[in-house]
């Protein structure tokens, strides 16, 4: 057996025990899980689990969009899910004329919002998804939480991906920087902030991408399993701090060629 | 086994949960979980309706008996009557054919079960209401009954509020053809969040855990009333009653239910 327990003593929260396997987990506080009380959650009571690896999701007949998640687009066949890749992955094309988008949020209707990140709520969220852009210029795209009825025209804007006026907090690729991931957030009406080039994008390799609202103050982000060393206050003027988001996933194209992100799984995880 | 958080988790003995043995739960040959937490629920793309629930509404097609409000977190599932005529009324089960009832309660069969629904019931006037397991094809017309909200004469288990007496939360159950036994008033229905919960220990005792508090009272699965080795499926149901007037709302947070094999 190669099972034991770790514990991590996470900012802030205290102790927190995680199962995990020598040879296949990460390393002792390499992944935004550690921090998460995923066994105690086992309870429902305790929080809410939202869990998309993409292996079976359900689409519908006609369109073959995903009926658990809205969508935006302009042309059929937007979403695909490669025979190539195993563990279940989403494809998203933005086609292939100037500004096409593509964009897909959690939950059927424009009115879902599970997730929601107060300062000072004792209310921790954790979130992380693997993904992968496969083109390298002239692209929008960004995947995290946004408030509800984002996945609409123009989340992207266009030329430049610069997000639209919402509430959001995620990971970004702009236009004029294609070769770098950003942490970015933003309060509807406030001005966006970033943390520029987190991550390359090569358009090729997977990257994780996390972060970990520790209930109080403080959102720290994982990149690759790595904790990154800037944090950020919820309670600055520019954070989305009590506003209801839901996952979402988008792409947009800033000249006439297709580009794609690919999207392995997201996780999200909220304390009640 | 039950892990548990300091902070976050329910006091020890305070959660159905506790007796239940969910990490060995992990290897799907212990058992099977049904956990919908209406974060994503997959639904038509034209009518909006759940796909993997079978649906009885008076509700005109696309007018939307299951909609998830955008202020409420943790995935919530609003359930109405929609209109305000008397006796309308909407149903929902899991299992989008008739036929899907994955559960059940065999008196002395060492397979236990567990069940618990978080809830809230929208109104406290001329309603009925049921949350929990009830036999396949109980999601039909007047599965509660007009103007009283009496369950119909089918197989089921669970919680429920009657027109007569719509502020009073009770626990229910019923075998087909047999009568139904009720505890009344579990919880009071103040149109608040309420956790009902119950537990079957596999031998011959069912016990109730209401807000995360084991229940006094017992039931015998060996009872002639008790819907024992009967197939069932989750279910919530809404109906309004005599006083016709406004939509009749219960919302539904979770529903978690597991059997061992």
């Amino acid at each position: 057996m190669k099972t034991k327990s770790l514990w991590t003593q996470v900012p802030n929260c205290g102790p927190n025990l995680t199962l995990i396997d020598r040879d296949y987990s990460p390393a002792a506080g390499a992944s935004v899980w550690h921090n998460c009380p995923q066994l105690a959650l086992l309870d429902p009571y305790v929080g809410w689990t939202f869990f998309e690896d993409f292996l079976d999701m359900p689409c519908d007949d006609t369109t073959h969009n995903p009926t658990a998640w809205s969508y935006s687009g302009i042309h059929p066949s937007q979403i695909t899910f490669p025979i190539s890749l195993l563990s279940g992955v989403i494809q998203l094309d933005s086609a292939n004329t100037d500004l096409d988008e593509t964009y897909i949020q959690a939950g059927h209707s424009v009115t879902v919002a599970p997730f929601v990140i107060t300062d000072a709520s004792l209310n921790p969220v954790f979130f992380e998804a693997r993904v992968r852009m496969l083109e390298i210029a002239d692209l929008g795209a960004f995947i995290g939480l946004a408030e509800e009825g984002s996945a609409a025209a123009g989340f992207l804007t266009d030329a430049t991906g610069v997000l639209v006026n919402k509430d959001l907090i995620g990971f970004n690729i702009l236009n004029a920087s294609p070769t770098a991931w950003n942490f970015t957030y933003k309060a509807l009406g406030q001005v966006v902030y970033t943390q520029a080039n987190v991550v390359a994008n090569d358009g090729a390799t997977w990257v994780r991408l996390g972060f970990y609202f520790d209930g109080l103050h403080t959102v720290r982000t994982y990149i690759n399993g790595v904790l990154n060393a800037t944090t950020h206050l919820t309670n600055a003027a520019t954070f989305p701090t009590g506003e209801e988001m839901s996952p979402i996933i988008a792409v947009k194209t800033g000249e006439g060629v297709l580009k794609r992100i690919q999207v392995d799984y997201i996780k999200v995880v909220q304390i009640r | 086994m039950v892990f548990a958080d300091r902070d976050y988790s329910p006091y020890t003995g305070a959660s159905v949960w506790h007796n239940c043995p969910q990490i060995a739960l992990l290897d799907p040959t212990v058992g099977w979980i049904f956990y919908e937490d209406f974060l994503a629920l997959p639904c038509d793309v034209t009518l909006h309706d759940p796909t993997g629930w079978t649906m009885q509404t008076d509700i005109a097609p696309g007018g939307g008996p299951m909609t998830f409000p955008v202020s409420f977190l943790g995935g919530v599932a609003s359930v109405t009557t929609g209109g305000a005529a008397d006796n309308d009324e909407t149903y929902f089960q899991a299992g989008h054919s008739k036929t899907v009832a994955p559960f059940w309660m065999v008196d002395a069969s060492a397979r236990a079960l567990f069940f618990e629904c978080r809830v809230m019931a929208a109104q406290h006037l001329s309603n009925s209401i049921f949350v929990g397991l009830a036999e396949e094809g109980a999601c039909a017309a007047n599965f509660l009954s007009n103007d009283d909200g009496v369950i119909a004469d089918k197989d089921f288990i669970g919680f429920n509020i009657l027109d007569a007496t719509p502020a009073a939360w009770n626990y229910t159950h019923r075998l087909s053809g047999q009568v139904v036994v009720t505890q009344v008033g579990v919880a009071v229905n103040a149109d608040d969040w309420h956790r009902f919960g119950f537990y079957f220990d596999g031998l011959h005792t069912v016990r109730l855990y209401i807000d995360g508090a084991l229940n006094a009272t017992t039931y015998l699965t060996s009872a002639a009333t008790f819907p024992a080795g009967q197939e069932m499926s989750p279910m919530i149901a809404v109906k309004t009653g005599a006083v016709a007037g406004n939509a009749k709302i219960v919302k539904v947070d979770y529903f978690k239910v597991v059997q061992i094999r």
